[in-house]
């Protein structure tokens, strides 16, 4: 840690002096994972449709083919949507074979734009599952793009590609270079430099506050499911977002990971203290300081006489910081079915072990969730993977309705101008009214599995199925 | 002297061998009573039953509620008689067995069960028991697959015939996700499937079909149709005649969908269909085979199909009668009702499609997630989903309707990963005698009449199979055999047709072998009596055709190996999964040890086995090192009578376990260790007077003597009798072993 010091004190001065955005992004772009470091997914952009129609395309502006499985999510800023998927929409036959994948468009038309394809980890299953494709969710900082490999690299390119004519560096000796190809800016091997050892994929979706870019490791369990393989490596780090150089490790969970570490960590302004929030593969979500990976807190979030897997939980879904509180639920791989549930809000202010302290209620009703919440006017909004959508005060933990989409969700939930959107598995999106009554506005089928949030940017609502990315906009298409 | 019984147990079942062998194949029809449910999918292996006057409603322990007996599995029950049979675990934590049970089918009460353990697997204790038994109809003989990848045949009164270990004799790969396949009986074999890899010319990891004498155990063929496996896989295999051929139908771990004749092995056909491994079943009629998937297809970007291809086709198959994409067929297997094939997506949606076409006809949701397969009997549906609903829907042209829809409890004593919600069922339900069985998490459960159904005739009825004309395959049985110096083994050259039916044993044929020292004549087999290792083939000619079986001579007790009379890169010809393993010898420190290579390949940790499986009484001593980078370390151990002694170089353990991922049986301590220096291991395993098994192990730096105490003694009391020796390594940067020794255990 001592090395870490010198440059992290470099780094206080710039961060001192930048301040959180709001839950919207503000600039009408979304440019990573939740539209804003804080994690929750509301905006307040007007005029989005809440009708459309794949089928005839009534108000789709544009559709583009992705490849057969799509886990990443939507980020779309400076003219340019940009998307985690697989190989199997072959784009360029001096690339084949099965690879993640993330993808660019414009915005405006659809159009493809260049893709940074990753070759599978000879591991396989163990680190990187076969067909899973690019599975975090980029972050768009100008015109830098961060995010992890499916070969568990944190990756820095150009948003612009070679589309802007230079070639930056310090990587300047990338093979493919044509206009298709990205332009590499650096990266930082999470296997190789902090001996991570992802369970069966990398996802994280980096997170920024000013010099330093946070991400999870994935570190886990092998395929035995029983040993941790490097009980060494750290949960999260933090790289200077410039130099691509470690900053920051920590490995609170050490041999103690249920299963894998995929949650993806959050930034927020808690008590006056800028925090990175991540929930960890034991269960439990901790606090840090920003700038030196101090630990200010931790919460478990099962049932202290809760048993793995049958009760016990791990965390897959986003904590998201609201009003100086973190907001959880926890639940477990999908592969693992359906169980019992758990979501809190944590009060972040407390310091230590904050499980009794810090819970500021706790709410039962919710099956195993991987799904994140969104948070707007004192309401908390956040599905189950058993399909249930369920809408609570915020303040208070109380249940107002649940909604039965009658199919598994994968997703999270958008809340925009009074709307509440929500995909699942079946290819359904439902759009509901925002409010403590219940109200079904629509229902539209997307073809395939809706695994993804549905991102709002300049009046248009972004969605993708498993292999298609889809533009919606009202009066666009077919009438 | 231990070592005595185990001479004189090998000989008398290598005379139990020539007797039975000499029989040849059956030469009876297949005749399944009506009310009989023999396999998994059925007295056809299609999901579909032919007896009629079935519920239609019916509510827990209400209307219809027959008997719910709490003993919770994965896979499906099958029905004898009065008799329903389900394979399931038994027990908790450090006594957690697999079992087979049989339960009366007017009660639900306990028969008998025959429990088993789970050893040297990668299945964890909440996936074992993935397959369901099958039953010999003309016997009345039960036949399992263990997760532990161990063929088991019980009498119908639950005694044990024969059992034999595919996991250690060609290292059947067993892995975290539990798949494994259940057994079809056919004429005399009883055949299954895993991913398995062998040595010499077999050493490659293919998913096989492994064919065995159901009355001995003895290997008849083992068959390779396919390629490379993704994954395990769980489809039930299913036999059919296509266009006069006996076919054996099955998905496999590489994605293909393969036919083989069923007496031979012999591949037919080949389908490959998706780039993941097959779960579901296929279904037949007439010429056409339904197969399905939910995985990426070979050449769009949608993910799953359903599709019809013809099955009187041989070779490699390319193309289909119709194909219907972009639906995930991952898990639950078809059925076909008259011009209808209904099959379920993994979102738990019934799909209705036209058998000639494709086209889709109708849907109906069930649920969220689905692995149950469909059951067709009486006009209706039978199906539970993982959500924990069962289902009966009646079908037609235009719909499916939900005739019932039962939640089952709350599940609170579940054999699989969760419990809080309602007990899923994963696997299909039995028809017999007017009665429904079905499994969820917690419970078997029963519909129908108190008084079984009174049913008459057959379900299946099928001809003797009659060969004629001319000898096209030659067949050596058994095929596989593990011997000791000196041993003598009788083999048979058996002649079939062109459609794989039996024609005759040929007494004639020229027998030969071919890196093997010993002779052989007339299919007498006797290995050199020198205590050597050997491998090698024993192959024999008739009219044109050759055939062959393969031996391996393993060294007799004791037994040291320091491999300096190999040359670098050699392995030991006998050893099972060396290859595939990557294990090889090295200089190193101009000493000849054997290396497991650095790989971060799926074979970066493996299992391998260096003799028979029915050793007992014997001590396991060896050199170990690792190699370190990236802030880890290898785990490298040694396996004496399914007991392996552990140096977990990550977590600095000393471990014994008999079964890793069921971390109840384990004993670990503490023991910082390095990397780039050799410690030594010892296991000493022992059968105790009372039946229980005591294992001991310790570890201690080479260069160091050896401590006067053991670091682990564990008395099992549900020990392991008997097992092989061999190697586990997993280590992605490398690891070595070197000085082994095997030792009869001295009093």
């Amino acid at each position: 840690m001592r090395n870490f010091l010198c440059a992290a004190s470099l780094v206080l001065t710039a961060a001192a002096s930048a301040t959180l955005v709001a839950s919207d992004p503000g600039s009408g772009d979304w440019p990573m994972w939740g539209g804003t470091p804080d994690r929750n997914m509301v905006s307040n952009m007007k005029g989005l449709p809440t009708q459309w129609d794949i089928k005839t395309k009534k108000n789709v502006k544009w559709a583009a083919d992705l490849g057969s499985q799509s886990y990443g999510n939507i980020v779309v800023s400076g003219g340019v949507v940009l998307i985690g998927t697989n190989n199997e929409n072959l784009r360029d036959p001096k690339q084949p074979g099965d690879r993640g994948v993330l993808m660019a468009f414009r915005e405006s038309n659809g159009e493809f734009l260049w893709q940074h394809t990753h070759e599978k980890l000879a591991s396989g299953r163990a680190n990187d599952w076969p067909y899973q494709g690019v599975a975090s969710s980029p972050l768009v900082e100008g015109n830098r793009v961060y995010y992890v490999s499916n070969r568990g690299v944190l990756w820095c390119v150009d948003l612009n590609g070679f589309r802007d004519g230079k070639n930056e560096g310090p990587i300047t000796d990338e093979k493919l270079t044509g206009m298709q190809d990205a332009d590499l800016i650096w990266s930082f091997d999470m296997m190789e430099e902090v001996g991570a050892y992802p369970h069966n994929m990398s996802n994280s979706s980096p997170v920024i506050l000013g010099d330093l870019v946070y991400v999870s490791t994935s570190n886990g369990q092998d395929e035995s499911h029983v040993h941790i393989p490097s009980p060494k490596a750290p949960t999260i780090i933090a790289v200077n977002k410039n130099t691509g150089k470690l900053v920051w490790e920590d490995n609170s969970v050490q041999d103690r990971i249920l299963h894998g570490q995929w949650s993806t960590p959050s930034v927020g302004k808690i008590g006056g203290v800028d925090q990175v929030v991540s929930a960890q593969g034991d269960g439990w979500v901790r606090g840090y300081e920003t700038l030196t990976g101090k630990k200010l807190w931790e919460f478990d979030t099962n049932p202290k006489d809760s048993v793995w897997p049958k009760t016990r939980n791990e965390t897959i879904g986003t904590p998201v910081i609201y009003e100086d509180k973190v907001y959880i639920a926890n639940g477990q791989d999908p592969e693992h079915g359906e169980g019992v549930g758990h979501l809190y809000a944590i009060d972040a202010t407390k310091r230590g072990d904050i499980t009794q302290t810090g819970r500021v209620w706790q709410y039962d009703k919710i099956r195993r969730s991987i799904s994140t919440a969104s948070i707007a006017d004192g309401l908390l909004y956040i599905p189950d993977f058993s399909g249930f959508l369920h809408c609570l005060d915020a303040k208070t933990g109380q249940e107002y309705w649940t909604h039965d989409t009658f199919a598994a969700v994968w997703a999270s939930t958008l809340v925009v101008d009074g709307h509440v959107y929500l995909g699942d598995e079946d290819g359904d999106v439902v759009v509901m009214q925002a409010g403590k009554e219940k109200k079904v506005i629509a229902e539209m089928n997307m073809g395939s599995a809706v695994y993804a949030t549905p991102v709002p940017a300049h009046g248009t609502l972004f969605m993708n199925n498993r292999n298609q990315l889809f533009a919606l906009a009202n009066g666009a298409g077919t009438k | 002297m231990h070592m005595r019984k185990y001479i004189l147990a090998a000989a008398v079942i290598a005379m139990i061998g020539a007797i039975t062998s000499a029989q040849g194949p059956s030469q009876g029809g297949r005749r399944v009573a009506l009310g009989d449910w023999p396999e998994a999918r059925g007295p056809n292996g299609d999901g579909v039953s032919k007896e009629t006057g079935l519920v239609e409603k019916w509510a827990l322990n209400g209307q219809n509620f027959l008997w719910r007996a709490p003993y919770g599995g994965r896979s499906a029950p099958i029905v004898m008689g009065n008799r329903v049979y389900v394979q399931n675990p038994a027990g908790r934590g450090p006594e957690l067995q697999e079992r087979v049970m049989a339960l009366d089918a007017d009660s639900g009460k306990v028969v008998w069960e025959y429990k088993f353990n789970v050893f040297q697997s990668d299945v964890p204790p909440h996936r074992i028991a993935w397959a369901s038994p099958a039953a010999d109809t003309d016997t009345g003989n039960i036949y399992a697959l263990s997760a532990g990848a161990q063929v088991i045949a019980l009498s119908r009164d639950g005694k044990l015939l024969w059992d034999r270990s595919i996991g250690e004799e060609y290292s059947a790969f067993t892995t975290h996700g539990g798949r494994t396949m259940s057994p079809i009986v056919d004429g005399n074999l009883v055949i299954v499937t895993a991913a398995i890899s062998n040595w010499g010319t077999a050493a490659n990891r293919s998913h096989r079909f492994v064919a065995l004498d159901k009355r001995t155990g003895e290997i008849v063929y083992l068959s390779n149709p396919g390629g490379r496996p993704y994954d395990t896989a769980y489809a039930a295999p299913m036999i059919a005649t296509i266009n006069g051929m006996r076919l054996l139908i099955a998905g496999l771990g590489d994605g293909g969908i393969h036919a083989i004749k069923p007496q031979t092995g012999e591949k037919v056909w080949s389908f490959v269909a998706a780039k993941r491994a097959i779960n579901t079943g296929v279904v037949v009629k007439g010429t056409s085979v339904i197969v399905s998937h939910g995985d990426e297809n070979l050449d769009t970007n949608e993910l799953g199909m359903i599709a019809a291809i013809d099955g009187s086709q041989t070779g490699d198959i390319k193309t289909t009668k119709w194909a219907k994409k972009g639906d995930q067929f991952g898990f639950s297997s078809p059925v076909i009702d008259g011009a209808r094939v209904y099959e379920i997506e993994n979102g738990s949606r019934l799909k209705a499609y036209d058998l000639e076409t494709g086209r889709e006809l109708w849907h109906q949701p069930l649920g969220t997630l689905q692995k149950a397969p469909l059951v067709l009997a009486d006009g209706k549906l039978y199906v539970g989903t993982e959500n924990g609903k069962f289902f009966i829907v009646r079908p037609s042209a235009d719909r499916g309707e939900v005739l019932s829809e039962v939640a089952l409890p709350v599940s609170t004593n579940s054999v699989q990963q969760a419990e809080g919600t309602p007990e899923p069922i994963l696997a299909g339900a039995a028809v017999s005698r007017g009665r429904v069985f079905f499994v969820s998490s917690d419970a078997v459960y029963a519909i129908g009449p108190r008084t079984p159904k009174a049913v008459t005739g057959n379900a299946v009825d099928q001809p003797a199979e009659v060969g004629e004309g001319a000898p096209t395959y030659l067949q050596v049985s058994p095929t596989e055999l593990v011997l000791k110096p000196g041993q003598t083994a009788k083999l048979h050259a058996r002649l079939f047709d062109a459609k794989g039916r039996f024609l005759r044993e040929d007494p004639a044929a020229v027998w030969s072998l071919q890196g093997l020292t010993g002779t052989v004549d007339a299919g007498n087999l006797t290995v050199a009596a020198q205590p050597l290792e050997q491998a090698g083939l024993i192959k024999a000619t008739a009219g044109g055709l050759s055939g062959e079986a393969r031996a391996r001579v393993v060294h007799p007790l004791p037994w040291t190996e320091t491999f300096d009379t190999y040359a670098d890169a050699a392995v030991p010809p006998d050893w099972v999964n060396a290859v595939a393993g990557k294990f090889s010898v090295v200089t190193l420190d101009g000493q000849k040890v054997l290396q497991k290579a650095p790989d971060n390949t799926i074979f970066k940790r493996v299992r391998a086995f260096i003799g028979p499986a029915d050793w007992s009484n014997y001590t396991f001593d060896a050199d170990v090192r690792s190699n370190t980078k990236r802030r880890q370390m290898a785990d490298i151990g040694i396996t004496a009578q399914r007991y392996s002694l552990v140096l977990y170089g990550n977590s600095e353990e000393l471990k014994l376990e008999p079964w890793t991922p069921e971390v109840q049986r384990t004993v670990t301590v503490k023991f910082p260790w390095k990397a780039d220096t050799w410690y030594h291991l010892k296991l000493r395993v022992e059968n105790l007077p009372d039946g229980k098994v005591r294992a001991r192990g310790k570890a201690w730096p080479t260069a160091e003597a050896e401590p006067a105490q053991w670091a682990i003694d564990k008395t099992d009391p549900i020990g392991n009798q008997k097992g092989a020796p061999g190697f586990i390594a997993d280590a992605e940067f490398g690891a070595y072993f070197d000085n082994l020794k095997l030792t009869a255990n001295q009093p």
